[in-house]
């Protein structure tokens, strides 16, 4: 990682430096997929042994962690756990079921793009936390099978959430680490997200949307549904919202107040936490933020903390310096090659496996790459691990926590979403997203 | 003291684990009851009460962590609930009953007590082959320590 101050490692035994450190990481990774023992535990476990080990003094693995990535992360989880009170994210994806007359196909556009929406500017996994409820609250009112939703939500999630910096955390981590910004990330991929969220709505209609039919007595009673009653909080809606847009000005001009977006969000997170906490007493104060705090993901969050330190030990053994060279020697030092391949490769592991440790990993190796392809030349390559590593997670539904948490909620009522079936489906549509994303790229980029 | 020789468990109408929904709802009605158990022959399988019924008649999506806090919004929807219901009365009652755990016959009053306080419905009381004995409610309990502490 950035920012490692080397020392030479004083590894236990006298060992190699390299082998322990791989060791480490290989296991990490290792439990982490098979999903036996909680990720952070995990994580927080192989980053210790890091330091037990020798490889990294306390003080280096401090400095691989990116704190902007985790202020950006908390920061947002905070307005969102606010703001989600407000019933305001029920609120607009009524409006757009009522203004296509609830008819069913039209429905499943609107949702879609709510859904995209919102991802793009929050993180998925709040998102259709707060779009799946409502989608099968609705579906249930038509009397019409609410997978083909549940389906399109997960994939607008995934590409809504490539489109910006603070969409989808590979963003985050790729943005922090490479000092791109909120703007580059929104003219870069925001353009591909539309393509490619137009271009799976099709296939979408072929398969389901055509055969969808809602009675028009059932479609009256979603029109009866009245938005206005889901605002459950005006107040608090007015000041989440001002918050909220302060925080996404923040991010379009961080470039020109010299701030990062971790900072800006945190800022933006505490500021609503004053707003929410005025003219109460202390008691309730300290319950309501409390509570706000508690709505954070540490799962998440400690997962970052100790990934950043594992793969700070490896990057100062050296072993991502080795894997950027060999990865380099595969492609024969051929930019176009190097930059495809990430794209797919990223695209595939994401499907498979979390994309988080496998775009933790990615950064230094691409950052390891700058001696042969030029520092200012790399830009190309670190929107292919976006691209790769968004999109992918519409694979399957492990690809991405969004597409489990659909699952969870489907189960709930009784509308399973099964592995396989929706793999069969979801895997070739991916991969035709990443077909469109690599012609994307060769032609804007290489 | 056990409750078995307290003159406090009910015999109560039984259904099968075969009967319908709408069956066992009518039994309630008819009894003026919120509850009843289900027995396969004798022995208990399991209780279904007017909550077991109404909570699936909720639309889907509002149930669990993080379903939709508040439903104003959806006004009367008697066709939503209505659809279910009509889905809901021809299931079999083993798929919707709760599996209240039983009391056995030799349970001591207190621990009778404190179990009954943290049940939504009355609690099934078996003997040691399973087989359904009656029924322990609250209400039977405390008409019998009133009548107790008259004494």
């Amino acid at each position: 990682m950035h920012g490692v101050t080397p020392s030479a490692s004083e590894v236990i035994f006298g060992l190699s430096p390299l082998l322990i450190s791989v060791t480490v990481f290989v296991i990490t990774y290792a439990i982490i997929i098979t999903e036996k023992i909680n990720r952070s535990i995990v994580a927080l476990l192989g980053a210790g042994l890091m330091m037990f080990t020798g490889v990294l003094q306390q003080s280096e693995a401090f400095a691989g962690i990116d704190f902007n990535t985790l202020g950006l992360l908390t920061g947002m989880m905070m307005l969102v756990a606010i703001t989600q009170k407000s019933g305001v994210f029920q609120y607009v994806a009524i409006i757009a079921a009522k203004r296509v007359k609830a008819d069913p196909w039209g429905l499943l556009v609107m949702l879609s793009i709510v859904t995209a929406i919102f991802s793009a500017l929050l993180d998925n996994v709040t998102t259709v936390l707060l779009i799946a409820p409502v989608a099968m609250l609705i579906t249930d009112a038509l009397r019409i099978n609410p997978y083909p939703y549940l389906f399109s939500i997960i994939f607008a999630s995934n590409i809504g959430g490539t489109a910006t910096l603070i969409g989808d955390p590979p963003n985050i981590m790729i943005g922090s680490a490479v000092k791109l910004t909120f703007n580059d990330f929104l003219f870069n991929l925001a353009p591909i997200a539309v393509v490619v969220f137009i271009l799976t709505l099709i296939p979408i209609y072929l398969i389901w949307g055509r055969t969808l039919y809602a009675a028009p007595e059932d479609r009256e009673q979603v029109m009866a549904f009245d938005e206005r009653e889901a605002i459950t909080d005006v107040q608090l809606l007015k000041k989440s919202l001002a918050v909220l847009v302060l925080v996404i000005a923040g991010f379009v001009f961080s470039h020109a107040i010299h701030q990062e977006p971790g900072t800006i969000a945190m800022f933006g997170g505490a500021l609503l936490l004053l707003l929410q906490a005025l003219g109460k007493n202390a008691e309730e104060q300290t319950h309501e933020t409390h509570k706000i705090f508690s709505e954070v993901e540490w799962i998440t969050i400690f997962f970052f903390v100790g990934l950043f330190i594992v793969v700070a030990g490896i990057e100062k053994a050296g072993a991502l310096d080795l894997l950027a060279k060999q990865l380099i020697e595969v492609t024969g030092g051929d930019f176009t090659i190097t930059a495809l391949t990430i794209l797919w490769v990223s695209a595939v592991f994401s499907s498979i496996v979390d994309n988080i440790p496998f775009v933790a990993t990615m950064i230094p190796v691409i950052q390891n790459m700058a001696p042969t392809f030029g520092a200012d030349n790399l830009v190309p390559l670190w929107w292919a691990l976006a691209m790769g590593a968004c999109l992918g997670g519409n694979g399957s539904l492990v690809g991405a926590s969004a597409n489990l948490v659909v699952a969870g909620f489907a189960e709930r009522a009784g509308q399973p979403i099964r592995f396989l079936p929706f793999m069969l489906m979801a895997f070739p549509l991916m991969l035709a997203s990443i077909a469109v994303a690599s012609l994307y790229l060769y032609l804007r980029y290489l | 003291m056990t409750i078995r020789t307290l003159p406090i468990i009910i015999a109560a109408t039984t259904i099968t684990s075969q009967a319908t929904v709408l069956e066992a709802l009518q039994i309630m009605i008819a009894n003026k009851s919120n509850h009843v158990p289900v027995c396969d022959g004798e022995n208990y399988v399991g209780v279904i009460s007017v909550n077991d019924i109404l909570q699936k008649l909720l639309p889907a999506g509002v149930d669990g962590p993080h379903g939709v806090p508040d439903l104003k919004f959806a006004g009367d929807a008697t066709r939503l609930m209505g659809s279910h219901f009509r889905h809901l009365r021809e299931q079999k009652a083993k798929d919707i009953l709760h599996q209240a755990q039983p009391l056995d016959e030799n349970c001591p009053l207190l621990e009778a007590a404190l179990l009954l306080s943290h049940s939504p419905t009355p609690l099934p009381v078996v003997d040691h082959n399973g087989k359904l004995l009656g029924m322990l409610s609250r209400r039977g309990l405390l008409e019998y320590l009133a009548r107790e502490a008259e004494k």
